[in-house]
């Protein structure tokens, strides 16, 4: 997983929980980079996984909440770093449709060793607009959260309803938005 | 925060940071080796591309020069070629103008035929490698389509009646004689269409008819051949291209014809169409711009009314190295009572003209010790182009070319070989036509004349002009007296010979018949039997049969008569 993950997400723990809960998180998980990340470097996404356990233990915030504001932060991030992406689309469900096919494939070119999620969608005729996501990892909360950021940066707001489900090693997430 | 974590803190962020500048070196030191592969491979394809390009036009020019090289040896091996085998042509025809056996005449006539042939072969691959170096040049003028139709229509009637087709002609009664068109190639496009007809054609007919609307001339040639598929049709006009592969096994030919019919048709302005059904037939028509009859100089018209014809008698030098030539031009010239002195060289010529007054000088232009033009060149620093005409004779019918030799004092030009009526036509320029003559004759001295040849003398003999023809020996009877034994002699040679031919329906045979009685019957003035024979040699040439019955007899009535009154004056005067 990309460097910048890890260090927004230091950032984050850091700013919402204070330094003390971060070093304890830190000393529980006991990983093997000793929680030192750089945003240009590569790492294991196990690692984040266990700091948001031991995060969840030490806030008892639950995992999935965790989770998902850290996906609300981290699309922030995205759209202050990365603007154009978000410009090039006039609303939320335009951005959407545009990862697989644009975003993505630009990611891959700047990042060839990157493995990134499939977000497939479909739109029904009732309006309703409906994402799939697939992934090895499992992060559908931090989509969640990604998602509700993005709505955020277009002045727009959806009901989101999802439904989880794994295939093999494969998690996917049948997500639908409504206008609201 | 204790010191501890504090420590751990700042040692958690050194790493990160060691990390990251290791990464990034690693970045930039890959960023710098990418840099510069990316260099070397752009440099390499710059040097590449140079190379491919220069290979590339050494590749083309080489092929340029092939082609080229091809082109010149096609035209150079053509008119190799067709040089000598205009020789054994010329000789040919003179050999068919002699006494022969029926057996001789008929080979012979193959030899020509087959010679005739391969000539049109040889002329196609040389237009055609003239048409692929863009070097064929069209000369547009006033062309009397109708005659020219008529000529080369009658031209190819042996073809068809060998075959045993009937080759058909229409053509409108009104019709303006002139379209702007270059003759020779209008000619070739007349005969590639319809020997093609004939080519492909085994039983029934072949018709040609020509019709005019506002603006243009339409030629349609129309056959019960094999016919052609669409398929098929979309492939004649390509060059080397027949309707498929088993034509040219089955009916032979180069498959350049009708590229080379379709380029002259361009070339003039019009356009030519095909339609044509599998086993029915096909049908060609060409379409070509007419031209104001206004636009034509009076010299065309009548420089091309008189193609054909004896001269007034007069003396004319001959300038030509090779024998075979001489004697083509000779009996040309002779046939058309002119007398012919032969210079070998363009020295020879110089020498000749001081020592005789000659009307007009035919020059070749390559000649050994000195060539055509540089002869010129000389006569004309003593003799002026009005006072010694001279007429060009080369092989190069381009238009450049007859600039070039007009430029260098010639008056014109005639292309070899030579064709009669084209020789003829540029001597007219300069030479007075008996026909004209006659004319003259009658308008100017019939008092005088008249008076020495008594009345009665006159009176009796229906069919002959005696005044005149004493006139034309200087009224000298004996000699007139000859003149007439020789016409009956031959009278009697011509009127079982016409018969024949006639009643086996060979009009060419009889065309020519008619043609040798008409030249007696003038010099005898028996204008009458004259007049009528060229009627009804025209009529046959025209293809028009339905009246030869009539003809024949009015023909043999006038001969009777003729013959009659010469004996009676023979008797009178001997």
């Amino acid at each position: 997983m990309k460097g910048i993950v890890f260090t927004e997400f230091m950032e984050l723990v850091e700013s919402k929980f204070g330094e003390d809960t971060m070093e304890d998180m830190l000393e529980a998980a006991d990983l093997s980079s000793d929680g030192s990340y750089t945003s240009v470097g590569t790492y294991d996404h196990n690692e984040l996984v266990k700091m948001v356990e031991e995060l969840s233990k030490i806030t008892k915030v639950d995992v999935p909440d965790l989770i998902k504001a850290f996906g609300n932060h981290l699309g922030v991030v995205f759209y202050t770093k990365f603007t154009t992406f978000f410009e090039q689309a006039d609303g939320t469900l335009e951005f959407l449709k545009s990862i697989d096919d644009h975003i993505h494939v630009e990611v891959a070119k700047l990042y060839p060793d990157a493995e990134l999620p499939v977000f497939a969608y479909k739109e029904h005729e009732d309006g309703s607009f409906h994402l799939f996501y697939s992934s090895t990892r499992g992060f559908s909360d931090l989509a969640h959260g990604l998602i509700e950021a993005t709505s955020g940066y277009y002045k727009e707001s959806f009901s989101i309803e999802r439904e989880d489900s794994i295939e093999g090693s494969t998690h996917k997430t049948h997500f639908v938005l409504t206008p609201s | 925060m204790s010191e501890e974590r504090l420590r751990k803190r700042v040692q958690r962020e050194k790493k990160a940071r060691m990390e990251a500048e290791k990464i990034l070196e690693d970045k930039s030191r890959e960023l710098y080796e990418r840099n510069t592969q990316l260099k070397e491979l752009s440099e390499n394809l710059e040097k590449q591309v140079v190379q491919r390009t220069q290979d590339l036009k050494v590749a083309h020019d080489k092929a340029l020069s092939a082609v080229k090289a091809k082109s010149e040896f096609i035209a150079n091996m053509s008119h190799e070629i067709r040089t000598p085998l205009n020789g054994v042509l010329g000789m040919l025809t003179m050999t068919l103008d002699t006494q022969l056996t029926e057996k001789q005449k008929k080979w012979i006539g193959n030899a020509f035929n087959s010679g005739q042939h391969l000539l049109s072969v040889v002329n196609d691959i040389l237009d055609f490698s003239k048409i692929e170096a863009g070097k064929m040049v069209i000369q547009m003028e006033a062309t009397d389509v109708i005659s020219l139709t008529r000529g080369t229509v009658s031209g190819l009637r042996s073809i068809a009646k060998e075959k045993g087709i009937e080759l058909a002609c229409q053509f409108p009664k009104q019709f303006p004689s002139y379209i702007d068109a270059d003759p020779l190639r209008f000619r070739q496009i007349l005969t590639n269409l319809i020997s093609n007809a004939l080519k492909f054609t085994s039983e029934g007919s072949v018709n040609v008819s020509i019709k005019q609307t506002q603006e243009r001339y339409t030629l349609k040639v129309e056959d019960a051949g094999i016919g052609m598929s669409e398929k098929q049709i979309g492939r004649i006009f390509n060059a080397f291209g027949q309707a498929d592969g088993s034509i040219t096994r089955q009916f032979g030919g180069t498959g350049l014809g009708l590229t080379i019919t379709q380029y002259f048709i361009d070339m003039m302005g019009g356009n030519i169409t095909v339609s044509s059904e599998k086993g029915r037939g096909s049908c060609f028509i060409v379409e070509l711009p007419l031209v104001e009859q206004d636009a034509l100089s009076k010299e065309q018209q009548l420089r091309a009314v008189s193609a054909d014809g004896r001269f007034e008698s007069a003396e004319v030098l001959l300038v030509e190295d090779l024998i075979v030539n001489q004697e083509i031009a000779e009996y040309l010239l002779n046939r058309a009572n002119l007398k012919v002195d032969i210079a070998n060289n363009g020295k020879e010529a110089i020498e000749a003209i001081e020592k005789k007054d000659y009307s007009v000088v035919l020059m070749d232009l390559q000649m050994p010790v000195l060539g055509g033009i540089e002869a010129t060149e000389i006569i004309r620093k003593k003799y002026s182009k009005e006072k010694l005409p001279i007429i060009a004779m080369t092989a190069h019918a381009t238009k450049e070319h007859k600039d070039e030799v007009l430029s260098k004092g010639m008056n014109d030009h005639v292309s070899k070989p030579i064709e009669t009526s084209e020789l003829y036509r540029a001597l007219a320029a300069f030479l007075t036509f008996e026909q004209d003559k006659e004319l003259k004759d009658k308008n100017k001295e019939p008092a005088t004349e008249k008076q020495q040849v008594p009345t009665s003398d006159t009176q009796n003999y229906a069919g002959l002009d005696i005044v005149q023809g004493l006139a034309r020996v200087s009224g000298k009877t004996g000699f007139y007296c000859r003149l007439l034994r020789s016409f009956h002699d031959s009278y009697q040679k011509y009127s079982a010979n016409l018969k024949r031919h006639l009643s086996a329906q060979e009009w060419d045979e009889s065309i020519a018949v008619l043609h040798a009685l008409r030249g007696s019957s003038l010099n005898i003035s028996a204008n009458e039997l004259a007049e009528h024979t060229s009627t009804f040699e025209r009529t046959l040439r025209d293809a028009s049969y339905d009246n030869v019955l009539e003809l024949e007899s009015k023909l043999f009535k006038l001969g009777e008569q003729v013959e009659s009154s010469l004996l009676e004056y023979l008797a009178q005067h001997q």
